[in-house]
C-alpha cells in the first residue's frame, strides 16, 4: 500500500512537472516572452532588468531553470495590474473557487448518482425515459447557457434569487447547479449503465438467492462495484469544476480564479495567468492522486497491484 | 439462468432474417436517429451555403432597426427571428454562426483526432520506451485543467479563429491517445497480427491492415463525442470573448451580446441557445447511434 | 436409494409452465413440468443449455429476469406452501434460508469488494437474526469446516480473490447450507471447474447433502455428473421433462432416443474410440415449438404421429416414466 502510495505521487510529480514545462513554453510561443512578462509601463531600465532576472536572453534550458527555481520556492513573479506577488493574489481568491467548487461537485454526485440508480433499477420504465432525456441535454447544454435562463428564469423574472456576487448562501445556488449541470448528466449516464452491468453480474443474482431485502442487494452489493468507473469519471470531472468556473464565475461576478484568469488576461496580466494555471493545476493533479488512493481502498484488487 | 435465459439457439436468437430488400433496409432504418440526423443536415447545409441562403449581411448593422422581434412576438418577415441591438439580421447570424461552429469544430476534430491516433498507434505499436513517453506526455495533457489553460494561451497568442483551432487541437489530442492506445496494444496482442508478423509482413503492412481497420470504430466514435464538446467549447470561449473575435457572428458571441437584452428581447438569448443545444444534442444522440451499431463496448464512454 | 417412507413430499413441482416474451415470439422455456422430491433425495435435471432445467429451479425460487419473464402457470409446493402464490417478502424469506441455491460460477458468485466473512455473515443476519460478532463468526467459520475448507478462521478475512475457484466454489457451498435449509439447488455447481477439482466439490455436496438430510437438486448437462450423487434423475429437452427415472433405470434401460443419445455422448475412460459422440442436429427454438414432439428433427426412430401429436407422458417401469411413441407403443 505504501509502494502504492509513492508511486502515484512520483507519477503525480512528473505530471505537475510536465504542466510547468507546458506553462513555461505559453509565455515564449507568442514570440516574444517579454512582451507577456514585462508589465508594459516599465521603463527601459526596468524593462532590461526584469530580462536579465527572468534570464530571457539566455538558452531557453536556461530559462526554464530560472522559472521552475521561482515556482519552487514560491516566487511567481509580481502581478501586474494588483502590483503584489501573483501567488497572493491568487490565494485571495483560490477558496472562493474552492467553495463553489466543491458545492458544485456535491450536488453533481448526489444527483447524478441517485438518479442514475433510480434509472437503473428502473430500467425501461417511466423515471428511465425522464432521466435519459434529462441526461442527454445536459450534455448538449452548454453551462453558461443554463446560467443565462436560471438567470431570466430566477432573477429576472421571479425575482427569487439575487444575479451576482457572493454573499451568503441563496448566491451559491444558480452558480453551483450551472457548474455541476454537465457533471450532473454525465454522472447520471455513467452511474446508470454502470448498474446495469453489475446488477447483471453472479455475485448480485447470488445476493438475492441469499434472499436479501432488495436495497441491501442495489446499495451493498451492486453500488460500490459499480462504483468505480463513477468515481473515475467523477475525478475527471473534478478539473471541469474549477475550469467550468472560468465561464461560470464571469456570468455570476463570482470573485474567485474564474473571474480573475480572464480579468488578468483582459489586462494582459500574464505573471498571474501563469500562477493561476499552474498552481490550479498542480492542485487538481494532487486531488486525482486523493482519488486513487480512495479506490484502492474501494476495491481491494487494486490493492495488491 | 441468464445462460438460460439467452440460451436458446444462436440461430434463432437472432430473430428471423428478413426477407426483401426493403423489410432490410426499413430494420436498419429503425434504430437509425432520423429527426437528429434531419437537423444536423439543416446545420450542415445552412453552414455550407451560408453565403447563398442568408437573407441579409449577418455583418451589416443598421440601428434604426435594432431589437426587433421575431414573427409571432410583432416582428415583420423581412426579418424572420429579428434583429439583435445593432439591427443585424438574427437568422443570418445564425446561419454563419452554424458555419463557424462546424468549421471550428471539424477542424479540431480532425487536427486532434489525427495527432491522438498518429500518437496511439506510434505508442501501442513500438511500445517500449516510445510508448513510455508518449503515456506520460498523454497524462499531463489529461490531467491538466484546459479551458483555464486554452483561454490563458488563446490569450497570450491574441484571440483568432486560427489560434482558437491550433489550441484547442494541441490541449484535446490527448483523449484520443488514451482510448485508442489501449486499443492498439490489444489488437497487437491478437493471434492474427502475430500470424501476420510470423508470416513476414512488415509493420506498415501490419499497420494499414490489421490495426487501422479495427480502431475506425472507436475513432469515430470519439470524433463524435469530441465534436459536440468542441462546438460547446466554441461557444464558451467566444461567449467570453476569447473565441473567435467579433464582429464575426458566433453563437456563443451572439449569446453574451444577447444577455444584456435578457427582459427586453429575450429572443436574442433563446434563438442561438437553441442553435448549440440542438446541434449537439442532435450530434450526441447519432453518436449514441453510432456507438450502439459499432462498438457496444463503448457504451460508457 | 430415496427414503420414500415419508410422508408428504418435501417439493413438489406441479405443472410448471414458464414463458419469456421476446420480440420474435413467446418462448415457453418450461412448458408443463413435474416432479417430486423428498428430503434426503436428490434429483438430477439433464438436458442441453435452453432446455429449461435452470429456468425451472430459478422458477422454484422465483429469481427470473423480470422483465422479461413470467411464471405461467403450474404450483411449487413446498412443505405444503404454494411457492408461486407468496409474497415478495415470504418467498425472500425463504430464499438463502430453507431453500438456497449453489450457483454455476464460483469466480464470479463472489462480490469481489467484500471478504469472505461479511458475505457469509449476510444470510445470518437477516434470516437468523444472528448479531452478536462472536456468534456469527463461529458459524461461519463452521460452515467453511463443514465444507472441507482448511484453516476457515483465516479465510474469513480474505477477499475472493485471494481464494482458488474449487475454494471459491466450496465457499459458496458453506453460504447455502449456513442458515440450515431443507432444499439445495445445485445449479452446474461443477461446470466451471478442473476436472479434478469437479470430483472434490461433488463429493462436499453429497457430503452435505447427507449429513443435513437435504432434498437437493443437481442440474447438470453432464451424465457422468448425475451418475455420481444423484438417486433420480429428470431428462429436459425443450422444456419438458421426457423421461424421469431411478439412476440405475435410466443407466440400465434409457427408454427415450434423447436419454439415449445422451448415454452414448458421454466420455467413456475405457472406451477404445476417442471421437467423443455428439447428438447431430441443433436443440429446437422454443419460440417456435409445433404440437408435436421437438426432438423429431434429431430422433433416428421418428414416425409421422411424433410429429403431429406430442407423446403423452407413460408409466413403463417402477418410477420410470416416459414421453415417447415409441416407448408407449
Amino acid at each position: 500500500m505504501l509502494a502504492y502510495v509513492a508511486s502515484r505521487l512520483g507519477q503525480a510529480a512528473i505530471t505537475i512537472l510536465g504542466i510547468s514545462v507546458i506553462v513555461f513554453a505559453l509565455a515564449r510561443l507568442s514570440g516574444d516572452a517579454g512582451a507577456l512578462l514585462v508589465p508594459p509601463e516599465a521603463t527601459p531600465q526596468e524593462r532590461q532588468d526584469i530580462r536579465d532576472a527572468l534570464g530571457l536572453d539566455r538558452p531557453l534550458p536556461v530559462q526554464y531553470g530560472i522559472f521552475l527555481k521561482g515556482v519552487v520556492t514560491g516566487d511567481f513573479g509580481k502581478s501586474f495590474r494588483f502590483g503584489e506577488p501573483a501567488l497572493e493574489v491568487f490565494a485571495k481568491r483560490f477558496p472562493n473557487t474552492l467553495q463553489l467548487a466543491a458545492v458544485a461537485a456535491v450536488v453533481a454526485l448526489l444527483g447524478g448518482v441517485s438518479v442514475g440508480v433510480l434509472g437503473a433499477t428502473h430500467a425501461g420504465g417511466m423515471p428511465d425515459r425522464v432521466i435519459t432525456i434529462i441526461a442527454l441535454l445536459g450534455q448538449a447544454v452548454p453551462s453558461f447557457l443554463i446560467a443565462i435562463f436560471l438567470m431570466l428564469i430566477f432573477s429576472v423574472n421571479l425575482g427569487w434569487l439575487p444575479t451576482s456576487g457572493k454573499h451568503g448562501t441563496l448566491t451559491y445556488i444558480m452558480p453551483a447547479v450551472s457548474l455541476a449541470w454537465y457533471s450532473m448528466a454525465a454522472l447520471a449516464r455513467m452511474t446508470r449503465s454502470s448498474m446495469l452491468d453489475v446488477m447483471e453480474t453472479d455475485y448480485v443474482r447470488l445476493a438475492r438467492l441469499k434472499g436479501l431485502p432488495e436495497s441491501r442487494v442495489i446499495w451493498k452489493h451492486a453500488f460500490r462495484n459499480a462504483l468505480i468507473p463513477i468515481l473515475t469519471l467523477f475525478s475527471l470531472q473534478l478539473i471541469f469544476f474549477v475550469s467550468g468556473s472560468v465561464i461560470i464565475e464571469n456570468i455570476f461576478a463570482w470573485p474567485g480564479i474564474g473571474q480573475l484568469t480572464v480579468q488578468a488576461i483582459f489586462s494582459r496580466d500574464y505573471p498571474l495567468v501563469q500562477t493561476i494555471v499552474l498552481v490550479t493545476s498542480s492542485f487538481l493533479v494532487l486531488l486525482n492522486v486523493g482519488v486513487d488512493l480512495l479506490y484502492a481502498f474501494i476495491d481491494p484488487r487494486i490493492r495488491l497491484t | 439462468m441468464t445462460q438460460e435465459a439467452q440460451g436458446m439457439p444462436q440461430s434463432a436468437a437472432l430473430g428471423p432474417r428478413p426477407r426483401t430488400a426493403v423489410a432490410r433496409t426499413w430494420n436498419r432504418l429503425r434504430g437509425m436517429p432520423l429527426l437528429p440526423l434531419a437537423i444536423l443536415a439543416v446545420v450542415v447545409f445552412a453552414g455550407i451555403f451560408a453565403p447563398f441562403i442568408e437573407p441579409h449581411d449577418p455583418d451589416h448593422p443598421d440601428l434604426l432597426r435594432n431589437l426587433q422581434p421575431p414573427i409571432g412576438f410583432g416582428g415583420a418577415w423581412s426579418y424572420p427571428f429579428g434583429t439583435d441591438s445593432l439591427g443585424r439580421d438574427v437568422l443570418s447570424r445564425l446561419i454563419d454562426g452554424a458555419r463557424i461552429s462546424l468549421f471550428v469544430g471539424l477542424a479540431v476534430v480532425i487536427g486532434a483526432g489525427g495527432l491522438g491516433t498518429l500518437l496511439a498507434v506510434v505508442a501501442g505499436y513500438f511500445r517500449g520506451a516510445v510508448d513510455v513517453v508518449i503515456s506520460r506526455v498523454t497524462d499531463v495533457f489529461l490531467a491538466v485543467p484546459f479551458l483555464l489553460v486554452a483561454i490563458s494561451v488563446v490569450g497570450a497568442l491574441g484571440a483568432s479563429t486560427q489560434n482558437l483551432i491550433l489550441v484547442l487541437v494541441f490541449m484535446t489530442w490527448s483523449g484520443y491517445t488514451r482510448v485508442l492506445r489501449g486499443e492498439v496494444l490489444r489488437i497487437r496482442d491478437a493471434d492474427y497480427v502475430k500470424l501476420a508478423q510470423v508470416a513476414g509482413c512488415g509493420s506498415l503492412r501490419i499497420l494499414g491492415r490489421h490495426i487501422l481497420p479495427n480502431i475506425v470504430n472507436p475513432l469515430i466514435i470519439l470524433a463524435t463525442l469530441q465534436l459536440s464538446a468542441v462546438i460547446i467549447i466554441e461557444a464558451s470561449l467566444s461567449f467570453l470573448g476569447l473565441g473567435v473575435p467579433p464582429p464575426q457572428a458566433t453563437w456563443g458571441g451572439m449569446l453574451s451580446a444577447g444577455k444584456d437584452y435578457i427582459g427586453v428581447n429575450n429572443a436574442l438569448v433563446i434563438l442561438p441557445g437553441l442553435a448549440i443545444a440542438l446541434t449537439c444534442l442532435s450530434i450526441n444522440l447519432i453518436g449514441d447511434w453510432l456507438r450502439r451499431v459499432l462498438d457496444p463496448k463503448f457504451r460508457a464512454l | 436409494m430415496a427414503s420414500e417412507a415419508n410422508t408428504s413430499p418435501l417439493l413438489e413441482v406441479r405443472d410448471l409452465h414458464t414463458h419469456f416474451v421476446t420480440r420474435s415470439g413467446t418462448a415457453r422455456a418450461v412448458d408443463g413440468v413435474s416432479f417430486t422430491l423428498n428430503r434426503g433425495q436428490t434429483l438430477g435435471i439433464v438436458g442441453e443449455s435452453g432446455s429449461g432445467k435452470s429456468v425451472t429451479c430459478m422458477s422454484i425460487v422465483r429469481l427470473l429476469p423480470k422483465t422479461a419473464s413470467r411464471i405461467a402457470g403450474g404450483q411449487v409446493l413446498f412443505k405444503g406452501r404454494d411457492l408461486l402464490t407468496l409474497s415478495e417478502d415470504e418467498i425472500r424469506a425463504i430464499r438463502g434460508a430453507e431453500i438456497s441455491v449453489v450457483t454455476q460460477d464460483p469466480m464470479t458468485s463472489l462480490n469481489p469488494v467484500y471478504t469472505i466473512g461479511n458475505q457469509m455473515e449476510e444470510p445470518l443476519r437477516y434470516h437468523q437474526h444472528v448479531r452478536s460478532g462472536n456468534q456469527l463468526h463461529e458459524r461461519v467459520v463452521g460452515a467453511l469446516r463443514q465444507v472441507g475448507i482448511p484453516v476457515p478462521e483465516r479465510r474469513v478475512r480474505d477477499y475472493p480473490h485471494q481464494l482458488s475457484g474449487g475454494q471459491r466454489q466450496r465457499v459458496v457451498t458453506a453460504m447455502a447450507i449456513e442458515c440450515h435449509p431443507s432444499l439445495l439447488i445445485a445449479d452446474e455447481p461443477t461446470t466451471a471447474l478442473d476436472v479434478t477439482v469437479q470430483l472434490q466439490i461433488l463429493r462436499v455436496l453429497k457430503e452435505v447433502q447427507q449429513n443435513l438430510d437435504l432434498g437437493m437438486i443437481l442440474v447438470t448437462h453432464d451424465l457422468s455428473v448425475v451418475a455420481r450423487i444423484c438417486d433420480d434423475v429428470a431428462v429436459m429437452y425443450a422444456g419438458r421433462i421426457v423421461e424421469h427415472a431411478p439412476i440405475t433405470e435410466i443407466f440400465d434401460r434409457p427408454r427415450h432416443p434423447y436419454t439415449q443419445a445422451l448415454m452414448l455422448a458421454v466420455p467413456k475412460l475405457n472406451a477404445s474410440r476417442e471421437r467423443l459422440n455428439t447428438i447431430p442436429g441443433q436443440p429446437p427454438d422454443v419460440r417456435r415449438l409445433g404440437s408435436g414432439c421437438p426432438f423429431v428433427p434429431r430422433c433416428p426412430k421418428a414416425t409421422e404421429r411424433c410429429r403431429e401429436e406430442y407423446p403423452p407422458t407413460t408409466t413403463v417401469g417402477e418410477s420410470h416414466t416416459v414421453a415417447c411413441w415409441e416407448a408407449t407403443s
